[in-house]
């Protein structure tokens, strides 16, 4: 199972890009399950271990509107304790630490204009919604190819 | 002609709390206090709204328990209604409660507290906190995890969502619970159960290692209110107001919270913006009074659970009467988990749960509304007067976290007067002070998103008013 979470606040325009990428995506690819969550908690970390592959989908406020971008992200342990905003790679660490294990994970980024209060995206998302989605099927599928699982 | 607004002090950002520490002529402390200087505003501002908007709106004032303001403010607007709601509503609330109650709980003694407990008082401030534990005792980590997770699944499993669920609403609740939201529920009832239980076997076997702490982080006398029902059961979501004195007799009881100004008053102090409530029989400030977990296990006759009770009994020898130590708020919240779990268990057994009579319609027939709710840290009133449009002209709210707030004055002169000694602040004191309030588990840690450490400024001042030395972080 591939684990996508749509992070952001869509009462924050351009922040709710994650959701908007992930809408429908269950759809498209198999057997992935779509989780929508303002921030990510410690008590993601369970889920995420669980995954054969996890997939972070969030708005990001630095780049040119409506650029699309994707890495691989690595494990790592987690700043100091703020428990309201864990980045995707402290949420992996935990998994590691607390499960034993942390699936492959990527994240994919659509840069924002616009993050005022508000309903809807800025123009510029919005015409790089069906580019985002369509890399978001393609890194699922990646990660959803059989791989021999790492030794912690 | 212009107006100037100076708005002071601005710049304390670092210090959403505050503590001053007075020393005497000799240089031994004084006295000691607790000020909050962060400013919101909502009784204000939400003059003017609809009192239909209001469960909504007071949802968002906190992050942690949205639960409570949601409860009673819908309660205050179900009296501005006049209607009595339907039973498998009021149940349906209290389950909700309930699941707030456990998750929020699970973060305070888990998440917060349990550091300390398990790293030491005197562990580096940013190694205290639940992702160290990880590390260091995995197991305790992913009890806590789990715990408030199941929490928020019941929130977000009967009213839709974890945090702001828009679900409560004047008359009743928007919408019936499912078979298989009952049955999801169900299923992680009782791996709950095992893992609050466990914690509190461990709980009760270190308890030894921290007699010091009972001693002296508010060890005081002092009346303490809780709700229970009209057996004297703890009764969180829909019970009276219960007084109880330090020997444990019962004061008053039975109150309706509708008549909370009957017997509360609030004082304003100059240097805080957390106003002090009252026991106003008492005076100001003689009438100090506890809320919360301590209070509720404290005024109750019993908890109306089979292992609550059980537990409730054993927790009562560490008193002649009630339980005294704010230290043991930790304690009495492990129990109320249990009771959480035990009590929701009960709920979903009922055989109306699932009805779909979960709504009473009406308009508003009141201009006074009164509701009020046991939140995790204590009881919560929201008071609400409306024009006959129902448009808002007053609203008044009186939160747990101030109720405590002259006990907080207290433990922090107490934990000031054994750890200060001369005119210097040493570090030991500065964590012992934020556990200290960190057992009432006040609202603070969450409005300034740290875990691990508050944002704390100590001013140490001498007999002629002049600081010499100031700890923060």
């Amino acid at each position: 199972m591939i684990l996508a979470f749509a992070l952001g606040n869509p009462l924050r325009r351009d922040d709710g890009a994650g959701g908007a990428v992930a809408r429908g995506l269950e759809a498209l690819v198999p057997d992935l399950e779509v989780l929508e969550a303002a921030e990510l908690l410690p008590e993601h970390a369970e889920a995420v271990s669980r995954a054969d592959g996890v997939l972070f989908l969030d708005a990001a406020a630095a780049g040119p509107p409506g650029e699309v971008r994707a890495g691989p992200l690595a494990p790592s342990a987690a700043r100091t304790a703020v428990l309201h905003a864990l980045l995707p790679e402290e949420v992996l660490g935990l998994a590691r630490a607390l499960y034993g294990r942390a699936p492959p994970a990527v994240l994919l980024t659509v840069a924002g204009a616009d993050f005022t209060f508000g309903h809807g995206l800025s123009a510029e998302v919005e015409a790089s919604l069906p580019r985002a989605r369509e890399r978001a099927c393609e890194l699922a599928a990646a990660l959803s190819e059989p791989r021999p699982r790492p030794v912690l | 002609m212009s107006e100037r607004i100076v708005i002071d002090p601005v710049t304390r950002i670092e210090g959403h709390a505050k503590i001053t520490i007075q020393l005497d002529d000799a240089g031994a402390v004084k006295d000691a206090r607790f000020h909050v200087v962060e400013f919101r505003g909502f009784e204000k501002f939400c003059e003017g709204r609809s009192f239909r908007e209001m469960p909504v709106i007071t949802a968002r004032i906190c992050g942690i328990c949205p639960v409570s303001h949601l409860l009673a403010s819908a309660k205050a607007t179900d009296a501005l209604l006049a209607v009595e709601i339907p039973d498998t509503a009021k149940k349906l609330r209290k389950i909700v409660n309930l699941g707030q109650l456990v998750q929020s709980h699970a973060l305070s003694f888990f998440h917060l507290s349990s550091p300390d407990f398990l790293l030491g008082y005197d562990a580096e401030p940013h190694r205290r906190n639940v992702l160290a534990l990880a590390e260091t005792h995995p197991e305790v980590a992913k009890d806590g995890i789990r715990l408030r997770k199941w929490g928020q699944e019941v929130i977000e499993t009967v009213a839709g969502k974890r945090i702001h669920p828009a679900w409560a609403t004047p008359g009743g609740v928007a919408r019936p619970l499912t078979e298989d939201g009952r049955d999801k529920i169900w299923a992680g009832l009782a791996e709950a159960l095992d893992i609050a239980q466990r914690t509190l076997s461990w709980w009760k076997r270190v308890l030894e290692d921290h007699q010091e702490e009972a001693r002296t982080f508010g060890n005081f006398p002092s009346l303490f209110m809780g709700m229970v029902d009209e057996h004297g059961l703890l009764d969180h979501t829909d019970g009276k107001l219960r007084f109880v004195s330090e020997t444990g007799e019962i004061v008053k009881d039975q109150i309706d919270p509708a008549d909370y100004e009957e017997w509360i008053g609030e004082a304003v102090e100059p240097d805080s913006y957390l106003k002090s409530p009252y026991f106003k029989p008492a005076g100001y400030p003689g009438g100090v009074y506890r809320v919360g977990p301590l209070a509720r296990l404290n005024v109750c006759t019993r908890a109306g659970t089979p292992h609550a009770d059980e537990e409730l009994a054993e927790f009562r020898q560490l008193g002649r009467g009630a339980v005294l130590s704010s230290f043991h708020y930790h304690y009495a919240r492990l129990i109320e988990i249990v009771y959480g779990i035990e009590r929701i268990a009960q709920l979903l057994g009922e055989p109306d749960i699932l009805s779909d009579d979960v709504q009473a319609v009406a308009m508003r027939n009141r201009t006074r509304g009164v509701g009020a709710c046991e939140a995790p840290r204590g009881t919560l009133f929201h008071d609400y007067e409306a024009k006959p449009g129902g448009i808002l002209t007053r609203v008044n709210l009186v939160i747990a976290t101030g109720q405590n707030n002259l006990a907080m004055n207290r433990t922090v002169a107490q934990i000031a007067k054994h750890f200060v000694n001369g005119r210097k602040l040493v570090e030991g004191m500065l964590n012992r002070v934020e556990a200290g309030i960190r057992a009432f588990d006040p609202c603070l840690s969450c409005s300034t998103h740290a875990a691990g450490q508050m944002p704390l400024r100590i001013e140490l001042i001498d007999a002629a008013g002049a600081i010499v030395d100031v700890a923060e972080r």
